[in-house]
């Protein structure tokens, strides 16, 4: 009998203590295609090739700047239509090949945060094309939302967007995962058409529901599930914590992006909270040495504010002496009796002081 | 169903109270899974109904197990219980973990378990070999019922409830953190042969407690127990005594889940939408090939792979 219960209880928990390795591999290879012999690629992985064919690409944005870097072949001709999804209504595209400036034609958009240029490339050469905001490295205040843990309730995602839309000088909209119930092509598509009425980008990670198929469709669709940039003189670190740990991959990372961030003001969001404030519920990592693990490093790298989602409720605490705030209150099945409800958060911060304010913005 | 292996032996009793308790299982883990989901995990709701589904879900392990033991056992079970305890147990050995998050690998482990009357007193600690890695502990317990270290107290099976408190302390100086808890449980353990002759030789283990650890992170600026976080503990086991001579009392193998988030093995990464609520599934084989000396191999699923062997020596007792 033994050998029957080991048989059946080893095979079944095999290969569970890091479930993270293929997502940290999938996001190496976000934000690069070749097309017809060209080939393009988004540094820092930093959006998703939505679709390529020649003469045409279509990008996801995760950050308000991007740069993409195109070899073109030898034989491609005629102009490039570059779209990019998921954009601050105010991006430009500039493009230079060898340090020469390249002449780009603007295209009509009727959606804000979607923009449509062309570019003429000759065949052969390497250009670099930069999509960015005016005031992408102007140091000064801005102000942006955290929105997480909608699931089932992408009907209901409408007057949210709308609270969003109304709500001042917010730049983008950062997420902290569990956009959709079971992360399906149908619902990552269905979420990507409703932020369509949002006014500014949404950018993200994914969460625990993300995960519903196998592999995950997120990095075909929102991009990358770690990743980091930079906005106005702050960092922001985006770490993939869907399956309650971190992969060592992107605590290698998360390294680089700490010293990065040095001396800036720092913000580092996931789904999963390294630890949950009522401990007995555990709604947090799996292994509470490796959140202590995660919260060292993030105090030694004075980080200014931790995001997190996942628990349907919204929580102001500290962890490791960094504020920290979970908001879940994008309409999944809410935490009862907290008085909370749906909701998002607004974040003002200031890249000379700090986070200057977070507050809470009920939706019901 | 639970109970069917006994059923189709001809054994309807058994079966019946198998099935019974399935029932009871089922009901834990609807009391307790009903309000968790519908609460959405609640604050004021999730101890009591984590406890309830955990214990539920435990209950219907155990019936389950119970009735594969049951219809594949001889008669009399595989072992009898020990029923005095040993005055001193000491255990030295070695653990194998694998966990992608830090770098030890081997550690060694040893402990006491000290016992007079129904005191208990266990000492342990396992630090790395490779690795700046320590975990030491200390463990009281008052025995409320069952076997003791006393012949006089002599229990008629190993049947047995344990208030218990522990201090932890686990060092991660690589890493730059440590973490000490307290906390304090209550452990039970049923011989199933009191449920039913045909589960001689067999016994559940049910267990519920508290902790609390204090975070000290080595940080600029911050403190001893900058963070202090509590823990469920929770815990369920089914197991079998091995041999019946008097030399062997005391060899059991036991399959288990511990609800704990902390220590080498920690909780399962499951991926989807029970991320990060599991503890840890294991296994414990302790083996006395002879009065006194014996041999204890372990095995552990969670975050971690942990398996070890340990040499166990025992003195006192009724083996």
């Amino acid at each position: 009998m033994r050998l029957v219960l080991c048989s059946v209880l080893v095979p079944f928990f095999a290969g569970c203590v890091r479930p993270t390795e293929e997502r940290a591999e999938s996001d190496r290879e976000v934000g690069s295609v070749n097309v017809a012999g060209s080939r393009f690629r988004v540094e820092g992985g930093l959006a998703a090739v939505r679709s390529a064919k020649p003469g045409e690409v279509v990008l996801w944005a995760s950050a308000p700047a991007l740069r993409l870097h195109v070899d073109v072949g030898d034989s491609a001709a005629g102009p490039l239509r570059l779209e990019l999804q998921n954009c601050l209504s105010d991006t430009e595209l500039r493009a230079f090949g060898a340090g020469v400036p390249v002449d780009v034609e603007a295209l009509p958009s009727s959606i804000p945060t979607r923009k449509f240029w062309s570019v003429s490339l000759p065949a052969g050469g390497s250009f670099t094309l930069v999509f960015e905001p005016p005031d992408t490295n102007e140091r000064a205040p801005f102000r942006f939302a955290v929105l997480s843990d909608i699931q089932e309730a992408l009907d209901r995602l409408s007057d949210i967007h709308a609270k969003l839309n109304a709500e001042p000088e917010i730049r983008f909209l950062l997420g902290a995962g569990d956009l959709t119930e079971r992360g399906t092509r149908e619902q990552l598509e269905r979420y990507q058409r409703e932020l369509t009425e949002l006014e500014v980008p949404y950018f993200t990670t994914l969460g625990n529901h993300e995960l519903g198929q196998e592999p995950t469709l997120w990095h075909e669709y929102f991009g990358r599930g770690s990743f980091h940039f930079g906005f106005r003189g702050v960092e922001f670190s985006l770490l993939d914590s869907a399956s309650a740990s971190i992969d060592p991959i992107v605590y290698e990372w998360l390294d680089t992006w700490l010293v990065q961030a040095r001396g800036r003001v720092h913000v580092v969001a996931m789904h999963i909270p390294p630890v949950d404030p009522i401990g007995v519920r555990n709604g947090s990592f799996a292994n509470r040495n490796e959140a202590a693990k995660l919260l060292t490093r993030l105090a030694r790298g004075r980080v200014d504010l931790t995001l997190y989602g996942h628990i349907h409720s919204y929580y102001a605490f500290e962890n490791a002496g960094i504020p920290a705030h979970i908001s879940g209150g994008g309409g999944a099945i809410p935490e009862r009796f907290d008085g909370i409800g749906r909701h998002f958060l607004v974040v003002d911060v200031d890249p000379s002081s700090g986070i200057r304010e977070v507050r809470i913005v009920r939706v019901d | 169903m639970h109970g069917s292996g006994h059923y189709v032996l001809g054994q309807t009793a058994p079966a019946g109270k198998l099935l019974l308790w399935e029932a009871a299982g089922l009901g834990g883990i609807l009391g307790g899974g009903l309000p968790l989901y519908f609460s959405g995990a609640s604050r004021y709701l999730v101890a009591p109904a984590a406890l309830l589904a955990g214990a539920g879900f435990g209950l219907f392990a155990v019936t389950f197990l119970a009735d594969v033991y049951g219809t594949a056992a001889a008669d009399g079970g595989t072992g009898s219980p020990l029923t005095e305890l040993p005055l001193i147990e000491a255990e030295l050995g070695q653990r194998y973990v694998y966990d992608p998050q830090f770098r030890y690998r081997n550690l060694v482990v040893q402990g006491f378990d000290l016992r007079w009357a129904n005191l208990r007193l266990a000492p342990s600690a396992a630090y790395a070999l490779e690795d700046a890695n320590l975990r030491a502990r200390v463990l009281a317990g008052v025995r409320l019922l069952g076997p003791m270290a006393s012949p006089d107290a002599a229990a008629r099976d190993a049947t047995a409830l344990d208030a218990e408190v522990a201090l932890t302390h686990h060092r991660f100086a690589r890493e730059g953190f440590s973490s000490s808890s307290a906390e304090a449980a209550l452990q039970g353990r049923l011989d199933l042969a009191r449920i039913d002759r045909a589960l001689t030789g067999s016994f559940a283990e049910f267990g519920a407690g508290f902790a609390l650890a204090a975070l000290d992170y080595e940080a600029p600026g911050l403190k001893f127990a900058e963070d202090l976080e509590s823990l469920l503990l929770m815990r369920f086991a089914f197991g079998m005594y091995l041999g019946h001579e008097p030399a062997r009392r005391g060899s059991e193998l036991a399959l288990y889940y511990d609800h704990r988030h902390d220590g080498y093995a920690a909780g399962l990464k499951l991926t989807g939408l029970g991320s990060g609520v599991l503890g840890h599934f294991g296994a414990s084989l302790r083996y006395f090939f002879e009065e006194n000396w014996g041999l204890r191999a372990e095995a552990e699923v969670g975050s971690a792979y942990v398996v070890g062997l340990s040499g166990l020596f025992r003195y006192g007792g009724s083996h």
